[in-house]
């Protein structure tokens, strides 16, 4: 069993070594310039050289936007899915707002909150929550609202206050949904941060990457991606963790 | 007892009343079943006698006072059961909101012991069988200690094999606590071997259907003369509806 568990990352592993391998050939044998596409194994000796500026002086900084857009989201978008449940004139008045915010291009709104909260990490803060709130809101209100008749019946037959009923009944029902769209949030915060240090930033990732390509060194380009990519993959991984924690009757229901 | 006079209940949406000048008196004790066909009302009933929905017109009266549903204890068709609370914690919940129910962790571990359920009172709901889930959804019913209780087909998804070890549970823990039950099915052998009375519920009205068979129940009756006479006769009614 544990064997299969392993074996079910084998094709991704082998499919994404196999391209490495490939890249790799053609950049050693100047198929492609190593300007446009740096080889692997270079992009992993910057990585190695440079470790100590782009963990200490880029990584940590993307990551403590990153996680301060995803907390603000998290709190202020499970606030207002909560507001927009219990009282439908909050649904009437925020959520209209709540859609308008994703149809803008954050690209378009970046330079509007450099602007705002100039070039400290606020301004990526902002952007990091602007696009991470969205999905939380989402995922929390549609997964509250799918509470059934039959248990809010059940619910009021027993005495149940609207309150008890948010806290004993609708919220946990919507914690599937909500960890669902959290795992969304972390990545797509990381990914507002990262606009955001691209568009106006003198430190983190983005910043970096941005820096790297006006020099035309691929390489540095490769390794920030890179980086930003792991610390997506970790963040996701953390939150799965976490999910299997909070969401543990779901484990209970596999085992039976 | 539960006096019900000219009730009368339509859903918003619809242009015919679903409930229909309803007159119905369930006494105190009794166990009472309401059969009809799919789309004759019996849930709705059901829902306006628990307290869930309000009449257009009409009165429902327990022991000559408004009913209410705090004296109702509610169970839907499906478990419902929390699957992120214990069987305890789901037993429990009315307890939760309403303080003046009380019952000890002796008297738990009794009922869990009268449901089958010794031992899992710990479990969650995802562990247990289909039959495990509705015995402990009916103990959160039965634990509400409210004189009334409302089943709506509590038993209407299980297989035939579990329904009927169910209702042999059933009619022996009634027989035992003596409340008054109302229990929605379309299963007219269930309805023989628990009830009363049986309600038949119509398009032109109530028809009251006296069950004579003799207590205690069990399923071996279903089998007697006497129990496939009423059987046919029941049938008679139902088909003989327009």
């Amino acid at each position: 069993m544990k064997n299969s568990k392993k074996l079910q990352f084998l094709p991704f592993v082998s499919t994404c070594g196999g391209l490495l391998i490939l890249v790799e050939l053609l950049v050693k044998l100047k198929v492609v310039p190593d300007f446009i596409i740096p080889s692997p194994t270079g992009v992993l000796i910057f990585l190695w050289k440079n470790a100590s500026i782009l963990l200490w002086q880029h990584a940590l900084i993307t990551l403590w936007e990153t996680l301060l857009g995803f907390t603000f989201a998290l709190v202020i978008g499970c606030t207002l899915a909560i507001c927009m449940y219990q009282f439908p004139v909050f649904e009437r008045l925020f959520y209209p707002f709540a859609l308008l915010s994703q149809t803008i291009p954050t690209i378009a709104l970046a330079p509007i909150f450099i602007l705002w909260f100039g070039y400290s990490i606020w301004s990526k803060v902002a952007i990091s929550f602007l696009i991470a709130f969205f999905p939380i809101v989402v995922g929390l209100f549609d997964g509250m609202k799918s509470t059934s008749d039959e248990s809010l019946e059940l619910f009021y037959s027993l005495g149940a206050s609207k309150w008890q009923k948010l806290w004993h009944l609708s919220f946990p029902k919507a914690l599937p949904q909500l960890m669902s769209s959290i795992k969304l949030a972390i990545v797509y915060a990381l990914v507002g941060a990262s606009i955001g240090e691209w568009i106006g930033s003198a430190k983190g990732l983005g910043y970096y990457s941005r820096r790297m390509s006006g020099n035309l060194n691929a390489e540095g380009v490769f390794a920030a991606i890179t980086l930003l990519s792991l610390m997506g993959i970790v963040l996701f991984l953390l939150v799965s963790l976490l999910e299997k924690k909070v969401i543990f009757w779901k484990q209970v229901k596999k085992k039976s | 007892m539960i006096t019900v006079k000219d009730l009368v209940f339509s859903f918003p949406e619809t242009q015919e009343a679903t409930i229909s000048h309803v007159d119905l008196t369930i006494k105190d004790n009794e166990f009472l079943t309401i059969v009809g066909k799919s789309g004759c009302g019996k849930s709705t009933l059901l829902r306006l006698l628990a307290g869930l929905l309000a009449p257009d017109s009409g009165e429902m009266l327990f022991n000559q006072q408004a009913l209410n549903r705090s004296q109702v204890g509610y169970m839907p068709q499906k478990d419902t059961l929390l699957p992120w609370k214990t069987v305890k914690q789901n037993i429990r919940l009315a307890q939760t909101f309403d303080s003046s129910i009380q019952f000890s962790e002796e008297e738990l571990d009794y009922w869990l012991e009268q449901a089958n359920l010794s031992g899992y009172g710990e479990a969650f709901p995802d562990a247990l069988s289909g039959g495990m889930k509705q015995r402990a959804a009916f103990l959160r019913t039965l634990l509400t200690q409210r004189p009334v209780l409302m089943l709506d087909e509590p038993f209407g998804a299980l297989d035939s094999f579990t329904r009927n070890q169910m209702q042999e549970w059933l009619v022996h823990l009634w027989e035992q606590e003596k409340k008054t039950v109302v229990l929605i099915s379309h299963d007219l052998e269930e309805a023989l071997l628990l009830s009363d009375r049986i309600t038949i519920m119509t398009k032109e009205g109530m028809h009251i259907f006296p069950v004579e068979l003799p207590r205690p129940r069990h399923s071996k009756q279903r089998f007697s003369q006497e129990f496939i006479q009423q059987r046919e006769q029941l049938e008679r009614i139902l088909t003989n509806e327009k």
